[in-house]
């Protein structure tokens, strides 16, 4: 079961209820939203429902949570020791084991025009990570070349399955693809998400030949594993800063492909963000993939050449 | 049949003395042991930020005996998520193998306070708690072996002595 650790993360009540649910709801869970003094909410494929004694109920119905359920989940969550999570702490969010992202609403305690910490966390909202192994199938032949993988951008807005795409082109680029392959992929995971590494050891499937940097910063990571691990492809996901740019220029004169994902609806929405912009002006990926939610996660929009005029490759 | 009885309680009593000095002596040593158990906690804490269970389980490698099961209980207990509550799992590992040490009862409440603020803040509370709890063992360490080293002799010639008074008054 996937979410076997989240229910291990959740105080006897809670996990009482959730046991009630069956696979099929489980494998269909996105999130798992709690607030102090409002009802559980379950998102199962886009729909809301509450959570009861005898498992899905109607909202209304759900149970309420109350300021001990919080305080145990946070602390189960950060394994007693929330001095471990400073630093995703200040960003608003955990990453838990199996890669699942938990995001935090409280109190913000600002120091030196900066966020110190988040106390009196009041809401949470725990995002489930799902693994689709094959998902990338109908993308893996536009960015393979007989001698090369492309440079590739992933636009996608969230909750539309880019980490996951991501996550299965890096197992198949690791694994080998079709004749094509195997490459030895390096994978700077900063947020824990793609790989879901849980004391150094992927939890995802990511490939055999697929070196993770776990909680690495993107820039650090990139120009580590160039130096270090001599990889065929670099896998980062959520670029946009201005360094990020910089770093992957650098993976970039080294002959090394990169693979990345950014938010963003469309290709338009994409230019309107100076340093995407730049990117996709000067063709420095060579294919970009535009993903939507209109089937379920992982749709694909189109598939663009970036360096024939953005010419829709599907 | 006498002289058999005046020997036994001359052995009993010269053993008194040397048993008080030898579970002195373990307790001392013991002490060090969670000096140096704590030491390895604060140094995984600070240096490699780890989370609690698993620096608690690095401790038990790393140490042996009954502060090894101490720790292992403790990392456990946090493994299983069964309590919220952090200061009971420390007592409980605490209290489970109470048995294996030759500590005071003082001793053992020091050692409870550590759980007090384990986890609570960043890092430097939990630098500032673990180096606080060290600093008290050291000093009840110091302030022990200053008084065993006066009192060793003491013990083991007084239980000898004590036996040897009860021997001359059976004779």
């Amino acid at each position: 079961m996937k979410c076997e650790g989240i229910i291990s993360m959740m105080p006897s009540g809670i996990k009482g209820m959730l046991l009630h649910l069956d696979n099929e709801q489980y494998d269909t869970l996105q999130e798992i939203r709690l607030r102090i003094g409002k009802p559980l909410i379950l998102v199962l494929k886009g729909e809301e429902y509450g959570l009861g004694r005898e498992g899905i109920c109607s909202v209304q119905n759900s149970y309420l949570v109350n300021p001990e359920d919080m305080d145990a989940i946070i602390k189960y969550m950060s394994g007693f020791s929330l001095y471990a999570l400073e630093d995703e702490l200040r960003q608003g969010y955990i990453t838990i084991e199996g890669g699942h992202r938990v995001g935090i609403a409280g109190k913000a305690v600002v120091e030196k025009q900066g966020i110190k910490t988040i106390k009196h966390i009041s809401a949470l909202n725990i995002r489930i990570a799902h693994e689709v192994i094959n998902c990338s199938k109908g993308i893996m032949p536009y960015i393979l070349k007989r001698d090369k993988v492309y440079h590739t951008l992933i636009v996608s807005p969230p909750k539309c399955g880019k980490t996951t795409l991501l996550r299965d082109i890096i197992r198949n680029l690791s694994n080998g693809y079709s004749g094509f392959g195997p490459y030895t992929v390096g994978v700077v995971d900063e947020r824990s998400e793609i790989a879901g590494c849980y004391q150094g050891i992927p939890q995802n499937d990511v490939g055999m030949r697929t070196d993770v940097l776990d909680g690495c910063p993107k820039v650090e990571g990139m120009r580590m594993l160039l130096r270090a691990m001599s990889p065929d492809v670099i896998a980062v996901d959520e670029i946009g800063k201005k360094e990020d740019i910089l770093a992957l220029q650098e993976v970039l004169s080294a002959g090394v492909a990169v693979i990345s994902t950014v938010h963003g609806k469309d290709i338009e929405d994409c230019r309107k963000k100076p340093i995407l912009n730049e990117l996709i002006e000067n063709a420095f990926f060579e294919r970009i993939i535009v993903l939507s939610n209109r089937l379920g996660p992982c749709t694909i929009e189109e598939i663009l050449d970036a360096r024939n005029c953005l010419n829709r490759l599907r | 049949m006498k002289l058999l009885g005046i020997t036994i309680v001359f052995i009993s009593c010269s053993m008194c003395g040397f048993i008080i000095d030898w579970n002195e002596n373990k307790r001392l040593k013991e002490l060090e042991k969670f000096i140096y158990a704590f030491e390895l906690l604060k140094a995984e804490i600070d240096y490699r930020l780890t989370p609690l269970q698993e620096a608690a389980l690095y401790v038990s490698h790393l140490t042996t005996d009954g502060i090894k099961k101490v720790f292992a209980a403790f990392a456990s207990a946090l493994e299983s998520r069964e309590y919220s509550d952090l200061n009971l799992m420390w007592e409980q590992a605490l209290c489970t193998h109470h048995g294996e040490f030759h500590l005071r009862p003082d001793d053992v409440t020091m050692l409870s306070e550590f759980s007090n603020a384990c986890g609570y803040l960043d890092k430097n509370m939990q630098k500032k708690n673990i180096d606080m709890l060290i600093y008290k063992l050291k000093e009840e360490l110091t302030a022990s072996r200053e008084k065993y080293q006066k009192h060793s002799k003491l013990n083991k010639y007084l239980g000898v002595l004590a036996g040897a008074c009860v021997s001359i008054f059976l004779i």
